[in-house]
């Protein structure tokens, strides 16, 4: 196997009595878009700040391209960029400048620079804002010039921190779509989140997070595929007795029925014929029902089915 | 009361800085307590001169002139370098140089008479040409003798007596005799003070209360404009009052005779309108400026400003009257006045009339700069 | 690399416009107020000028001190300036401080009447008492030769001009240049603020920027040496406009050795950076409360080296001298008064010496502070 653009063993990080990091390993190998996934408070901030030399740490190590990685390791840090949760950029200057002043921390020759910030700028679709300054940014553009300048120096690993924290639906889709964009470039992505959607939605690989340990990891459908959960139906119903709701508890491949504001959920094992085994018991007993819909698990389920908690708090 | 304690938190936060000054000042008011005595009263009364003389002569005459010099004069020791005697004279510590030449008796008595001594001082002072007239009146006395026939030993011993007779002065009024009250002394610094503790400690609370999104996220909260300006209000007074009763506390242990005199009351009276002047200075320097370290600054540009000009730094006797036009319009100045008003108290029984008037002009000076303060929020709310 | 970045520090510190306004108003402001307040005390009250006095003689009184005072008041050079009017005016002058004196000539004797203690009074009871001591002497030498009154009185008379004054220094020895000297060293103290900028600015656990800017791939040196030079430039150039302010506007005597003294003021400005920056690299605390805590100590700094109180460094001096030698604003204070005072660049050097190498002091420890940091927490 190739070289792992990360590798993260035995990591322990404490803040006094709180354990924030408890033995994590971490494998990233390249090409990958690596999703980070938790709740707050789970470490995904800490791992990322040690990944970057920025942390003292208790235990373990961590090698980026291979190295352990120091604070002074520029040859290393050349080639990554971040994006961090906080917005960092300086409130007085503008667009371009803000660019420009990060990329010029990685590129030296002017020519290369400016082409760099150009395509930054292009990238996040901020060529109409170049002379403003961040104040006058609403927030989505102002985590897109925050992108802009994590990655406008074209790092070979790119670590994004919640990225899409506050941030409206367009700016979002912006965003996911440029980091598929980036990846399809050739960089390694490592994407923090606490939106399932939004790493389903783009990771090749993802590390379920919480307190400090990796509970799982997988592809999106090697996690669901961990679960006893198939799908889930969910039926409008207006008048059901708790005899009912225990009978259809009994039937094949249910394994667990909510009823709750006139909504049935019924969550099912992976087998055939959920849905209509289910539809052919309403009918024989007579129970009227509206909207009927079947979802596959979410990373959600996987999260709550293993920790017992949602993902979201 | 959510309002108010989020007031006394920030100001928690603003404690470092307000502790520093609190310690700095104390620590200079017992210092000063100690040995401020003499350099209150070197400004006005100049007339002891403070002379180094070199006395190289080998007769009689310049030994007898620096005997007389002494008699109404400090002699002060030949400092050891040329640049120590240059600072003396630069701090005043030194008015008057006077250099006496070896063979000053001989060129005396031989009738020689000008140029015959060397001096160094500030150059065209008062206290220079004072000391001048002082020797030269001396010295034409002693000519006078020996050209009338007397010898040497005879016409210093007649000038000596003659310069016995004394001019018939009179002081008419002599409230402005300057004695040093340690008391005073520490009255007189707490305006400063006060503006810098203030603006350093309640400022940030106004500044964080108008920022942009708290401040609409209060607007738009079930409490009334009302009920969180009453708590806003509440929390400035609290902190002021702590930090004035504080200082008291500090009066009373280092002065405690003068605290608790009838001139104590009224000084403590004084400090308080000027504390309130302060947290007005402070609300308005918290609307108008937006980040903490302006706010910095205009505490100490405001603060050394106010003492500078309102006589705290250096005093009122000094003025020109068209600085004192100037200086009217610093409440430091008014405080300066009720200050002086009740050193007077115990003769006049009561608080003289001018320091009733400053009490006044300053809580005056207080609701103005208040309302510059409103008047800017109101105008950014619209804006 | 470290020009642009230079380059960008420069640009941002000018856009920091609010604190560029007070750096500047600070020294134009307070410059003013000073020159307001006491700019003039020396001609008002220190440089001799003619003692103006009022002279009241009732009739048929001795003419003899009324002649005197004629005689002095004459010449270029005159003592006094001689008022002759009624009691009652004179009195009222007097209130008004339009004079310093009455001489009032009973007849009988010739009292001075003053408002208050101070050198004009004096000199004018001098001038009395020799008026006096001289009839004393006349009448002694009337007693033992009256032949040569008439001779002896002339001498008296006469002015003989028996002292020569030296001229020791090309100052004026204004002694409230001193105020001036500590508000040019408050003003590149203020370089502090900008300081404890740059090092919040570079620390990751400080500010976002922080952590941008170490987890690149650039040398944290030349990223601070570029912010800290910048800043240094800043605060000279505002020093320097608080001194031209000061010198060519407000006409503060500062002595004429001009590169010399910005020497000081470039020297000034580069420990006010070197202590914002030092107080920013230790310790946690946000951006505010070590500015705060950085201004405070400033003031200290300034009130011992006589900002507050004019001669305060000279207190210190006599009290504890060595707080002289290493109170940056008291050395800034004393580099400018050596340079005004003295021929010789002794003092001066020795002084900026101290200064540049306390600054330096400080910059080692704010880089070892920073040096290959990893933080605990964020």
């Amino acid at each position: 196997m190739a070289q792992p653009v990360v590798e993260i063993e035995n990591l322990v990080k404490r803040y006094k009595e709180l354990v924030a990091l408890d033995h994590l390993n971490l494998r990233i190998e390249e090409g990958e878009i690596f999703g980070l996934l938790g709740p707050n408070g789970s470490g995904k901030t800490t791992t990322i700040s040690c990944i970057l030399a920025l942390l003292s740490f208790d235990k373990g190590s961590v090698k980026v391209f291979g190295k352990e990685i120091e604070p002074d390791s520029y040859d290393l840090k050349r080639n990554i960029g971040v994006v961090l949760q906080n917005v960092a950029v300086f409130e007085e200057l503008t667009v371009y400048e803000n660019i420009d002043y990060f990329c010029g921390l990685y590129i030296k020759d002017k020519a290369t620079r400016k082409q760099y910030v150009e395509e930054a700028i292009r990238f996040v679709g901020l060529e109409d804002y170049r002379k403003f300054l961040p104040k006058k940014l609403s927030g989505g553009l102002l985590r897109r010039l925050n992108i802009a300048c994590g990655i406008a120096h074209k790092p070979k690993l790119i670590i994004m921190d919640e990225p899409t924290v506050a941030v409206d639906p367009q700016s979002r889709n912006k965003i996911l779509e440029g980091i598929k964009q980036l990846n399809a470039q050739g960089a390694t992505i490592i994407y923090t989140s606490h939106y399932m959607e939004e790493v389903e939605q783009i990771c090749t690989q993802i590390a379920i997070v919480d307190k400090g340990r990796k509970i799982a990891e997988g592809t999106k459908e090697e996690l669901k595929l961990m679960i006893k959960m198939g799908e889930k139906i969910h039926l409008d119903v207006l008048d059901i007795t708790p005899e009912q709701i225990e009978e259809i508890r009994r039937l094949e491949h249910v394994y667990q029925v909510t009823y709750e504001d006139n909504q049935l959920q019924i969550s099912c094992n992976r087998g055939k014929h959920n849905l209509v085994r289910i539809l052919a018991y309403m009918q024989e007993h007579d129970i009227g029902f509206g909207r009927v819909y079947s979802e596959l698990p979410t990373l959600n389920d996987v999260f709550l089915e293993i920790t017992g908690k949602e993902l979201r708090d | 009361m959510q309002v108010f304690k989020t007031f006394l938190k920030i100001v928690k936060k603003k404690m470092t800085s307000v502790i520093i000054y609190f310690v700095v000042f104390v620590g200079i008011a017992i210092a000063m307590a100690k040995n401020g005595g003499e350099n209150e009263q070197k400004n006005f009364q100049a007339e002891e001169l403070n002379l180094v003389i070199e006395n190289q002569d080998e007769g009689k005459l310049g030994g007898a002139l620096v005997d007389y010099l002494g008699k109404d004069n400090n002699l002060i020791d030949v400092p050891k370098t040329e640049d120590e005697l240059l600072d003396k004279i630069f701090y005043r510590d030194i008015d008057y140089v006077l250099y006496i030449p070896a063979d000053f008796t001989t060129r005396f008595t031989d009738g020689e008479r000008e140029g015959l001594l060397t001096d160094k001082k500030v150059p065209s002072s008062s206290s220079g040409e004072f000391a001048d007239n002082q020797i030269q009146s001396y010295l034409k006395t002693v000519g006078i003798y020996l050209d009338s026939g007397f010898d040497l030993s005879d016409a210093i011993r007649q000038t000596d007596e003659d310069v016995t007779v004394t001019a018939k002065t009179k002081l008419i009024d002599d409230t402005n005799q300057n004695t040093f009250e340690p008391g005073k002394f520490y009255f007189r610094y707490l305006p400063y003070i006060y503006i810098c503790m203030l603006i350093c400690a309640i400022g940030p609370v106004f500044m964080a209360f108008h920022e942009t999104d708290l401040d609409a996220r209060n607007k738009c909260s079930t409490m009334s404009f009302l009920s969180r300006n009453v708590q806003l209000i509440l929390g400035s007074v609290v902190v002021s009052i702590a930090i004035w009763a504080l200082m008291e506390v500090v009066g009373i242990i280092l002065y405690p005779g003068y605290m608790f005199s009838k001139t104590g009351f009224w000084c403590s009276v004084n400090s308080m309108m000027q504390i309130l002047f302060a947290l007005a200075c402070a609300y308005t320097a918290g609307q108008i400026v937006k980040k903490q370290q302006a706010l910095s600054m205009i505490s100490n540009f405001f603060g050394l400003g106010l003492a500078f000009l309102g006589g705290i730094f250096v005093p009122l006797e000094i003025f020109s009257d068209s600085v004192l036009r100037v200086a009217k319009f610093m409440p430091t100045y008014w405080y300066m006045m009720t200050l002086e008003g009740a050193q007077r108290m115990d003769t006049a029984g009561g608080l003289p009339a001018d320091a009733v008037q400053g009490l006044v002009i300053q809580s005056l000076f207080a609701v103005a700069v208040l309302l510059v303060g409103m008047v800017y929020n109101r105008m950014k709310a619209k804006a | 690399m470290f020009f642009r970045l230079f380059k960008y520090n420069l640009l941002r510190s000018i856009r920091m416009k609010e604190i560029l306004f007070w750096s500047l108003i600070f020294p134009i402001g307070l410059g003013t107020f000073f020159q307001v307040t006491f700019g003039h005390y020396m001609e008002k009250e220190e440089i001799f000028t003619e003692i103006p006095v009022a002279y009241v003689e009732e009739e048929d009184a001795d003419a003899s001190f009324g002649e005197l005072l004629d005689t002095m008041e004459e010449g270029d050079d005159a003592l006094i300036a001689v008022t002759d009017t009624s009691m009652d005016d004179a009195k009222q002058l007097l209130e008004e401080k339009e004079v310093s004196g009455i001489y009032y000539n009973s007849g009988e004797e010739v009292t001075l009447y003053v408002k208050e203690e101070g050198i004009k009074p004096s000199i004018l009871q001098a001038v009395l008492q020799e008026y006096e001591q001289t009839k004393q002497t006349i009448t002694t030498i009337a007693g033992v030769n009256p032949m040569i009154v008439e001779q002896a009185v002339q001498a008296a008379g006469q002015s003989v001009d028996m002292i020569v004054d030296e001229k020791y220094t090309r100052a004026d020895m204004d002694q409230f240049v001193n105020y001036f000297y500590a508000l040019l060293a408050m003003t590149s103290l203020y370089g502090c603020f900008l300081g404890v900028n740059c090092a919040v600015d570079i620390k990751a656990d400080q500010s976002a920027i922080g952590a941008r800017r170490i987890i690149a791939s650039s040398s944290r040196f030349v990223g601070i040496l570029a912010d800290v030079s910048a800043s240094l430039l800043i605060q000279f150039v505002c020093s320097i406009v608080g001194f031209v302010y000061l010198k060519y506007i407000l006409g503060v005597r500062f002595g004429s050795r001009i590169p010399q003294l910005l020497l000081v003021l470039l020297i000034a400005s580069f420990i006010g950076v070197a202590s914002g920056f030092f107080i920013g690299s230790i310790g946690k605390r946000s951006r505010d409360s070590k500015t705060g805590i950085v201004v405070a100590f400033t003031m200290l700094e300034c009130f011992l080296s006589g900002l507050m109180v004019g001669n305060m460094y000279h207190i210190v001096q006599e009290h504890c001298p060595i707080i002289n030698k290493i109170n940056p604003a008291a050395l800034i204070v004393d580099a400018l008064y050596s340079l005004d005072i003295y021929d010789d660049y002794t003092r001066y050097t020795e002084n900026l010496v101290i200064l540049f190498g306390i600054a330096v002091l400080l910059c080692i420890g704010s880089f070892l502070a920073v040096r290959r940091e990893r933080y605990a927490s964020l």
